[in-house]
């Protein structure tokens, strides 16, 4: 009897030791899983797994290789869209047919999870132990957040964000080797509140988003013009990242208002917007800039059923829209990736391929000079630079913020089949001067 | 009022996903004295199989079964293979099993890809139903899901208290060492409970993923969910299972209208009360 007991107190309490053990085993995985690393036979990349197999990628160049590390989301939420930044990546490569300032490039990718953790142990292993003087990524807001005050300890490495759109990031004590090529969420969201008033006539809404630095910032920015243009809040609504049942949200929120801005991406937005069909909201959904990317739309199920009429207002112009050179790109990503890509461009690709070349032509204006100088001349090159890129020109702010051109479009059902639809480009939104925490009542 | 009812309706048609889950863990616990860690992964690879299935077959009810037959399968092979010779071992098992569920969780990541998956429903499931209470419409599939779930436990009950086999289950949960002894063969009934108790997870994984989406990650949510679920009903009772994943759905669910921010560590702070006031869980026994 006696040895029974003591069998089963430690047989309960097992599985909870066990359940730590894999909370913490689940932080470490970016290893395992960069060598999972979902369907990219990338020819520029390999992933410095082993610390000395780093990718070959070398074109003709002659040079000392230069070698970026690059921490990517490609596990979590997000995984779907930061598969698709990869292609975007790729196709930068490409187009430098794999050097620059006649370097060849090599490119070490580490994944990480969306949590600013994740993130931070990413860039220590490539900044100590591979060594990297540049780093591109990170994919989600509370990473971005995470690596700006990472870059404050390791001023000899610099740092391109690839996607993520916190507000804080390039506002509160921004690091100087901190740079931004696309604008942050709050701006992306500014120009619908005032849109959603005069031309949708929508006067009271709710807000639903994920409780973290990225959806504060889309959150705060829609409120800010929403409110001041004399809309009324009714309430907000806040989840986990990574959230998959809504039911009960969509029951809590209130009869009385016109329509439910939604603040949610990846597959956050794939459950919501599935679930909101079953539960019978029949509130009209204005989206966050990921509400209805392609990651979210090309997933497999019905979320389509769902979206038309969705208004939404995103970084990036539908994939129909005749804007600066926005076509080429679309087609070039067409062509190169017929099979395994979406059937357009999401959100993540334009952004990864926008801020990877924008740190490629940084090099090149420094003449390839990195390591010698703790990057200085690259910095200095980086910050007078500007070029045109797909979605309309760059340029950096004293912050090293881009403030690019926000597009709000609306998805429409034409001959059956769903498209979005351009409705109004605000250009060069600035950058607000006040960061965005969570709002749970109009900003004063 | 409506919201109350629609929120504990929320809760309850949860709590039948989590129950469909647990009861296949708690099964195997209750048998072997294995917590397979793997679970969660089983709960994902269900979820794939029936979506693929229904890809090509375009049949929903055969992806099910697939589901059901598929992961039973390789939870046999899993225990056959890798489990038999260090079934004793507590930190063993607990560590091969991690090692199965991130191996497959990364094969599925490879197949799948990050893209978040769902299993249609038939038509005829889908859409709402009204109630005739408050005027509420509720979603036909979750209450699908709720009857499912309610009938499996009603077999799982009935299998185990009614029929041969259980009795020998029963026996062998209380001492398994005389149960070999009276001359059955108990490697047949192990390989049997496993291929129940996985089978369990991969149909709870293809109807999970009628409801939410399949994702990495997915696998380590419903491990996380089974084992809270297990722990507060007691480990190895199927009564305490559905005890427990009723409290545990209907906890989540209102903390998740009432206060979504901290949905999350209301319901763990509902495992630590059950452990703090009542160690073996709800419905446990003290070995």
């Amino acid at each position: 009897m006696r040895q029974r007991r003591t069998l089963g107190r430690r047989l309960w309490a097992m599985p909870v030791a066990a359940a730590l053990v894999l909370a913490a085993c689940q932080s470490d995985e970016g290893d395992e899983a960069d060598m999972g690393s979902p369907d990219m036979d990338a020819p520029g990349e390999e992933n410095g797994e082993d610390g000395d197999g780093e990718g070959t990628d070398a074109g003709d160049a002659e040079g000392e290789p230069i070698v970026i590390g690059r921490i990517s989301a490609l596990e979590g939420p997000y995984a779907a869209g930061a598969e698709d930044g990869e292609r975007g990546v790729e196709m930068v490569l490409e187009e430098f047919d794999h050097e620059v300032a006649g370097r060849p490039i090599e490119v070490i990718v580490e994944s990480s999870d969306t949590t600013p953790e994740t993130a931070v142990d990413r860039a220590r292993k490539l900044v100590e132990q591979d060594g990297v003087n540049l780093i591109h990524g990170p994919l989600s807001g509370a990473e971005g957040e995470a690596l700006a005050s990472y870059a404050h300890d390791t001023e000899h490495v610099t740092i391109v964000d690839a996607a993520s759109g916190a507000s804080t990031t390039t506002l509160s004590d921004p690091a100087p080797n901190y740079f931004r090529w696309h604008s942050e969420g709050a701006m992306w969201t500014a120009p619908l509140g005032p849109h959603v008033i005069d031309e949708l006539g929508y006067e009271r809404v709710a807000t639903l988003a994920e409780d973290y630095a990225f959806p504060h910032a889309q959150v705060g920015g829609f409120l800010e013009g929403f409110c001041e243009a004399g809309g009324e809040l009714a309430s907000t609504h806040w989840v986990p990242l990574g959230e998959s049942d809504y039911s009960s949200v969509i029951a809590s929120i209130p009869d009385d208002i016109d329509a439910i801005f939604v603040a949610l991406g990846g597959s956050d937005a794939v459950d919501f917007l599935s679930q909101a069909i079953d539960f019978g909201l029949e509130k009209p959904i204005i989206g966050g800039s990921l509400l209805v990317g392609s990651d979210v739309l090309e997933s497999e199920g019905r979320v389509r059923e769902n979206v038309e009429g969705i208004v939404t207002s995103m970084v990036y112009p539908p994939s129909s829209a005749d804007v600066y050179e926005w076509q080429d790109f679309v087609q070039r990503y067409q062509e190169m990736f017929p099979d395994e890509g979406f059937e357009t461009p999401s959100n993540f690709a334009i952004l990864y391929y926008n801020s990877f070349k924008s740190l490629l032509l940084g090099i090149e204006e420094a003449g390839g000079v990195v390591e010698e100088d703790d990057g200085e001349s690259l910095r200095a090159a980086m910050s007078e630079m500007s070029w045109e890129s797909p979605i309309g020109p760059l340029e950096l702010n004293e912050n090293r913020q881009a403030e690019t051109d926000v597009f709000i479009s609306e998805v429409v059902e034409n001959d059956g089949e769903l498209t979005t639809e351009l409705r109004e480009v605000a250009e060069q939104v600035e950058q607000p001067d006040t960061p965005w925490e969570r709002l749970d009542e109009c900003p004063s | 009022m409506d919201q109350i009812l629609t929120i504990g309706l929320n809760g309850l048609t949860v709590a039948s996903l989590y129950f469909l889950v647990a009861s296949g863990l708690t099964l195997i616990f209750g048998m072997m004295r294995i917590v397979n860690l793997a679970h969660g992964a089983f709960y994902l690879l269900g979820g794939y199989v029936a979506f693929s299935v229904l890809q090509g077959t375009e049949s929903w009810s055969l992806g099910l079964l697939a589901a059901l037959a598929a992961v039973g399968a390789v939870g046999v092979v899993m225990h056959q293979v890798l489990l038999r010779a260090i079934e004793h071992e507590d930190m063993r098992v607990a560590l091969v099993t991690i090692g199965v569920s991130l191996i497959l969780a990364d094969q599925l990541l490879v197949y799948y890809g990050g893209v978040a998956h769902s299993v249609v429903p038939p038509d005829f499931l889908s859409g709402g139903m009204e109630l005739g209470v408050a005027g509420i419409v509720y979603p036909r599939y979750r209450i699908f899901v709720l009857g499912l779930a309610i009938l499996v436990g009603i077999a799982l009950w009935l299998f185990i208290s009614r029929t041969r086999f259980g009795m020998i289950i029963r026996a062998g949960v209380d001492d398994r060492d005389m149960v070999s002894a009276t001359g059955i063969n108990v490697r047949v009934v192990f390989a049997a409970v496993f291929f129940i108790g996985s089978a369990l997870a991969g149909l709870a994984g293809a109807v999970g993923a009628g409801a939410f989406s399949l994702a990495p990650g997915t696998d380590v949510e419903y491990l996380l969910y089974s084992l809270i679920v297990v722990i507060v009903g007691g480990m190895g009772s199927i009564p305490g299972a559905a005890i427990g994943a009723l409290l545990v759905g209907l906890v989540s669910q209102f903390a998740l209208g009432y206060t979504p921010a901290v949905a999350s560590i209301v319901t763990f702070a509902l495992m630590i009360g059950v452990l703090a006031v009542r160690p073996q869980g709800l419905l446990g026994r003290t070995a």
